[in-house]
């Protein structure tokens, strides 16, 4: 245990410097996010529309892609891209020929990049609520901020584990970059980062809440608006939680069987 | 003599990249079918939207499918002639190997601009263009060649004035050295324009910021206002404009930055 988090100590520590050293990705990523954020709360408030947007006002739409940078800034725990290169690359070699785990490696970079990230967003995050908090939603309870933190954290492992699990295809198949995209493309619509969940169609709704997908994005959402309560909240933790198990001990499997028929050569 | 000279160039570009694709063919068939599964997230997403709504902005469901097809087109010739050059400019800046190009008996620029070409594109392009066809007589009910060649100059306009905003800032990084998720912007930047830019009426400020300053409505929203026969003459004579604006700015800062570029003795 005490290696364990000595070793994501070791690594948390050097990503940080590393995300401040290169911060010009970060502002990139953040000025994106803001166009994203503009662009959706104006097509929202100039939708003509009669009643409610499936059962959404036009406040809490906003509140939605506005609390959405918060989730993004802190869960989007997406190592696969790196992964998969250094699998390709070989540099994937520094850590196997080491007595470290490769696991906690990553999560100690992750937990450092975010953090780094998470700081950067906020100050941009508070800047743009001086300019839309008249359109926001505020009414979380202590008891809600609680469990919607707590949702965070499951959110940020799921895509964790995933990428993870995802990135060791890179042990079999050249072409990595097309998985990214289809992961990209399938998290983007089953997640809620378009649109959220309770647009779909109601015959598709059971199939989509129970898909890891909504466990990427859409599910701290569903918690601070007040849509998730009681037994059905406690079962879609128990199904977040049942995706980051399944997904790290997917990971452990493929990643043992990878590293079977991996090779690279010149490190 | 020099025209000549640059398509025969151009020429022998195109031919390295599609053999250099067709090396992998499989890879090109993936891409291919992926790309048309981006597309139908695109269609999927505003259906999602229109079975909430009746108009945004008041754009018609197929209205919004038009500025739909028209903005997946310019992404789609924004990744067959400049993203990977551009990606691939960034490399080079990065590794501090830009003086590989910048020693080479031709235009940097062009170079640098159209060296690789992506052909996993054309089955998308040669839909969108179907689609578009199909959309423009739904919403209009007829098909004007004026208003194609209108809306085909705002759209190579529009092209010009995007690629040179999207080379300026890959320029940038000779300053800031590691900017390796641009294209990630640039798609942040081109998505806005796959919106009716009219969503932004409710503030002024923000509807001229993105018809003139960052004109994001020349990507997709000015082109199909003109393939309705609804576009404004003003809109069409400012397009060239910015074109050359922006393509002399984006010259301008590439040569100022080039004196801060420094080699790794590549």
């Amino acid at each position: 245990m005490a290696k364990t988090i000595k070793t994501i100590s070791a690594f948390f520590k050097a990503e940080t410097k590393k995300t401040l050293a290169y911060r010009g990705m970060v502002f990139l990523w953040i000025l994106g996010w803001i166009a994203s954020f503009i662009t959706m709360v104006f097509l929202w408030r100039s939708a003509e529309t009669q009643g409610t947007l499936a059962g959404f006002n036009q406040n809490q739409i906003v509140t939605y892609y506005f609390i959405g940078i918060l989730v993004w800034a802190v869960c989007s725990w997406w190592p696969f891209w790196a992964i998969s290169e250094e699998i390709k690359d070989g540099s994937i070699v520094q850590y196997i020929t080491k007595p470290i785990d490769f696991h906690w490696c990553r999560l100690g970079s992750e937990i450092g990049w975010h953090t780094i990230n998470t700081l950067f967003y906020l100050i941009f995050f508070l800047v743009i609520f001086i300019f839309v908090k008249h359109f926001l939603v505020f009414n979380l309870s202590l008891r809600q901020l609680l469990i919607f933190v707590f949702s965070l954290a499951i959110v940020s492992l799921v895509n964790f584990e995933f990428n993870l699990l995802i990135s060791t295809t890179a042990f079999w198949i050249l072409n990595t970059g097309g998985i990214g995209s289809l992961y990209w493309l399938v998290m983007s619509l089953f997640g809620g980062q378009i649109v959220p969940l309770a647009f779909f169609p109601k015959w598709s709704q059971t199939i989509v809440k129970i898909l890891p997908f909504r466990f990427m994005y859409s599910f701290p959402l569903e918690i601070y608006l007040g849509q998730q309560s009681g037994w059905p909240l406690l079962f879609s933790f128990a199904v977040g939680i049942f995706w980051v198990v399944t997904f790290y001990f997917l990971f452990k499997h493929f990643w043992q069987k990878g590293l079977k028929v991996y090779t690279a050569f010149g490190q | 003599m020099r025209v000549k000279r640059y398509l025969k160039l151009f020429w022998a570009f195109f031919r390295f990249s599609f053999e250099a694709e067709t090396e992998f063919r499989s890879n090109l068939i993936f891409w291919s079918f992926e790309n048309i599964l981006w597309m139908i997230l695109g269609i999927t997403s505003i259906h999602l939207i229109f079975g909430q709504v009746e108009a945004i902005a008041g754009w018609s469901k197929n209205e919004v499918f038009l500025v739909l097809f028209v903005a997946s087109l310019f992404h789609d010739l924004c990744w067959t002639l400049i993203f990977r050059n551009l990606e691939a400019f960034s490399r080079l800046i990065r590794k501090g190997e830009l003086d590989n190009a910048l020693l080479k008996p031709v235009n940097t620029r062009f170079l640098l601009s159209f060296k690789i070409l992506e052909f996993d594109h054309y089955v998308r392009i040669a839909l969108e263009l179907f689609l578009i066809y199909k959309y423009i007589i739904l919403t209009t009910g007829y098909f004007s060649f004026t208003n194609v060649l209108a809306a085909l100059f705002l759209f190579i306009c529009g092209f010009l004035i995007f690629y040179s905003i999207f080379f300026a800032l890959t320029v940038t990084n000779i300053w800031f050295i590691n900017l390796a998720n641009l294209i990630d912007f640039f798609h942040t930047v081109k998505d806005l324009g796959g919106k009716p830019i009219d969503i932004f009426k409710i503030k002024r400020g923000f509807l001229y910021f993105f018809s003139f300053v960052l004109p994001v409505g020349y990507i997709a929203t000015f082109p199909t206002e003109a393939l309705m026969g609804e576009i404004e003459v003003s809109k069409i004579v400012l397009a060239p404009v910015l074109a050359i604006l922006s393509l002399w700015a984006s010259q301008k800062l590439f040569n100022f930055a080039l004196k801060y570029y420094s080699s790794a003795s590549s």
